[in-house]
């Protein structure tokens, strides 16, 4: 017999929340903005950029979804989530004062600690800059912390640029790099960019010190590795946030499972020497 | 280890008594197999079996089970988990085995409440066994069990010699003091007999050393998609397998299309939506390619992650493939093609 001493909570329980405002980025994404029901669940609720919760719509189901607002912005908590399938149309077909579960802080988040001190060069495609977005609020709201920070971001058309007021304003600031490309569309309006995001490199100088931070299509972590190592980023300083198949988030389910590694538990962020140690990681 | 002495014709008399307080399971036969079922005065309790058709695993982790009941306003609120006293009697080492894996994965870490109520509820009395032609437990080192269970009887013709493994295990022998008697000298010599005897039967084996390497350089051999072409990728050797522990989530709606629970169930990496997101893109799209995860999964990457090989050599994954793949097999001329790179 097994008896364990203490009594633990279940891990699968989820919070109330409620939803208490959503915007529509794009024809397919919108940001929900989520408050904890419990005043004691939100205040103990801390989270590092990268990481990810387990939200629950009843009657549909359960679903990873990166946290969108940077923990230097306490209060409300943001989900950035495009409607693909099942449990993101239901999630669409919600309004502000309806309530969804949410569990979670889980995964590992970017190593914001390892970035201090070096530039930071951030890339995202479609929407993998929900989670980034959580890592340049971060690094924003600490920015002497960082030295150059850099945001290369690839959207498919102008109407599927996620946040592009947002995007605007942080291209004035002089102390972020931010480029934004289309896979199709007009030069002559913003950004004046045509391409893939891998094209952008070509615009930017990657100095020696450099750590990146990768979200993007899976099968688009290839093309945007190797432009990394041709630009000399060593690969353990390569940051890449995987998708997989999540069903519990906590490393018991099996799903999100990479070799002897769990996407939900020991990333989703991870280094492309795990990659090259992992052969079915990208 | 303290050790008694059960002899055999009171057997009966003690699962009778064990049933009385305790939800007791027993093997039973079940069409053409075996199978773990609730005991009754009138079962009839098969001591002498190579492997029931389901192991153990479905008493911790149902095939499917509902985790919470929820309703509009209300949330998410937990399923009770029964807290009866229950005694498993009769799992062979292999099984034993199985469990502990499971609780590697369940119980660190994040706890899995459900499993460990029932785990904690429940007291495991282990049976020796003889092997059939499928079995390897020997191979894997899971053939005798030291720890994870309460009793372990292991047959020796008249008598059982009876390991007590934990403080509950004890207390079942001090409550039936009657049925039992002291060890003898004759009956740990008849033990060692037995083992040595059974270590003669193994016909199916699989050379271990290295295994994990080998399978580590041989991720790219042909052998998986040429494995595959056999395999249904039904699942069932996930499904019998007493250390896959893949699960789904899922919402199950009640009439009034708003209350409900939350349900989990089996699922096996065989299956070809197992590592499909939204947007249709498949980690594993190719049946080689999932074949590839199940036996990397149990002979390198449990290895890597708990240490330990997740495949505990009961046989049930080659015994019941409707494919007739066999795994031993498999992993054999893995290692032969190796060696032969190597050599030429
Ligand atoms: C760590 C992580 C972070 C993510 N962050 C975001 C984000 O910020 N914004 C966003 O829009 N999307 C994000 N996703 C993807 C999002 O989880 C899927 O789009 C979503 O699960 C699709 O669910 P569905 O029911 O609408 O789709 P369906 O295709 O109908 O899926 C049915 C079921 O399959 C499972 N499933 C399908 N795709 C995925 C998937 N990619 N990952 C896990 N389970 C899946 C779910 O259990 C789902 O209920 C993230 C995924 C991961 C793994
Ligand atoms: S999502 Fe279940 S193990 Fe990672």
């Amino acid at each position: 017999m097994n008896q364990s001493l203490a009594k633990v909570q279940n891990p699968y329980q989820p919070s109330r929340a409620k939803i208490v405002d959503i915007r529509d980025l794009t024809p397919d994404t919108r940001l929900f903005q989520v408050m904890l029901i419990d005043p004691k669940e939100r205040e103990q609720f801390t989270y590092r950029p990268g990481q990810f919760c387990q939200i629950s719509v009843m009657g549909t189901g359960e679903i990873p979804i990166s946290i969108s607002s940077s923990p230097t912005r306490p209060g409300l908590l943001e989900f950035c989530i495009r409607k693909v399938g099942r449990s993101t149309s239901s999630l669409h077909r919600l309004v502000p004062t309806d309530e969804i579960g949410i569990r979670g802080p889980y995964g590992n988040g970017f190593p914001v600690e390892y970035m201090q001190g070096k530039d930071v060069l951030i890339i995202a495609g479609g929407v993998g800059l929900a989670p980034v977005r959580s890592l340049l609020y971060y690094i924003l709201d600490n920015r002497d912390q960082f030295n150059q920070v850099t945001l290369l971001y690839g959207a498919r058309s102008l109407q599927d640029v996620l946040f592009p007021a947002e995007l605007q304003t942080l291209e004035q600031h002089r102390d972020l790099n931010i480029l934004v490309t289309l896979d199709r569309g007009d030069t002559s309006v913003w950004p004046y960019r045509v391409g893939l995001v891998t094209e952008l490199f070509s615009e930017i100088e990657v100095a020696k010190n450099t750590v990146a931070a990768v979200c993007v299509p899976p099968v688009a972590y290839k093309f945007v590795t190797k432009e990394l190592l041709a630009k000399k980023v060593a690969g353990e300083d390569i940051f890449m946030s995987l998708e997989r198949k999540m069903h519990c988030g906590i490393g018991k389910c099996g799903c999100c499972a990479v070799g002897s590694k769990y996407c939900c538990q020991d990333g989703p962020v991870f280094s492309y020497w795990d990659a090259l140690n992992l052969p079915d990681m990208i | 280890m303290r050790t008694v002495v059960l002899p055999g014709s009171n057997l009966e008399e003690f699962l009778a008594r064990l049933a009385v307080g305790h939800e007791l399971i027993v093997p039973q036969k079940s069409g053409a197999s075996i199978s773990f079922a609730a005991y009754d005065p009138s079962s009839e309790v098969v001591v002498e079996y190579q492997r029931t058709l389901l192991p153990p695993k479905k008493f911790f982790l149902p095939p499917e089970e509902a985790l919470f009941d929820f309703a509009p306003g209300e949330g998410f609120r937990q399923k009770p988990t029964s807290s009866e006293r229950r005694i498993l009697f009769g799992l062979h080492p292999c099984d034993i085995h199985g469990l502990r894996r499971l609780d590697q994965v369940f119980l660190e870490g994040y706890v899995d409440t459900y499993y460990q109520a029932q785990r904690d509820r429940t007291l495991i009395i282990g049976l020796s066994c003889l092997p059939d032609e499928m079995c390897f437990c020997n191979s894997m080192g899971t053939d005798l069990v030291t720890d994870h269970f309460d009793l372990f009887l292991t047959d020796l013709g008249d008598n059982y010699l009876v390991e007590i493994g934990s403080t509950e295990g004890n207390d079942l022998i001090l409550d039936n003091e009657d049925l039992f008697a002291e060890t003898s000298d004759i009956l740990l010599r008849k033990y060692k007999v037995f083992l040595a005897t059974r270590s003669n039967l193994f016909e199916q084996k699989l050379d271990t050393s290295g295994l994990s390497n080998i399978l580590a350089l041989e991720w790219d051999s042909s052998h998986w998609e040429e494995t595959a072409k056999d395999c249904l990728a039904c699942g069932r050797c996930s499904m019998t397998c007493p250390t896959c522990y893949c699960f789904t989530i899922f919402d199950e709606v009640n009439l009034d299309g708003a209350s409900g629970s939350r349900c989990r169930r089996w699922t096996s990496c065989l299956y070809k939506n197992y590592a499909l997101v939204a947007g249709g893109h498949n980690f594993r799209p190719s049946r080689g390619a999932r074949l590839r995860q199940r036996i990397m999964h149990k002979h390198k990457d449990s290895v890597e992650r708990h240490g330990i090989s997740a495949c505990v050599g009961c046989g049930r994954c080659q015994a019941h493939c409707a494919a007739g793949i066999n795994f031993c097999q498999v992993l054999t001329s893995l290692r032969g093609e190796s060696s032969e790179s190597i050599v030429g």
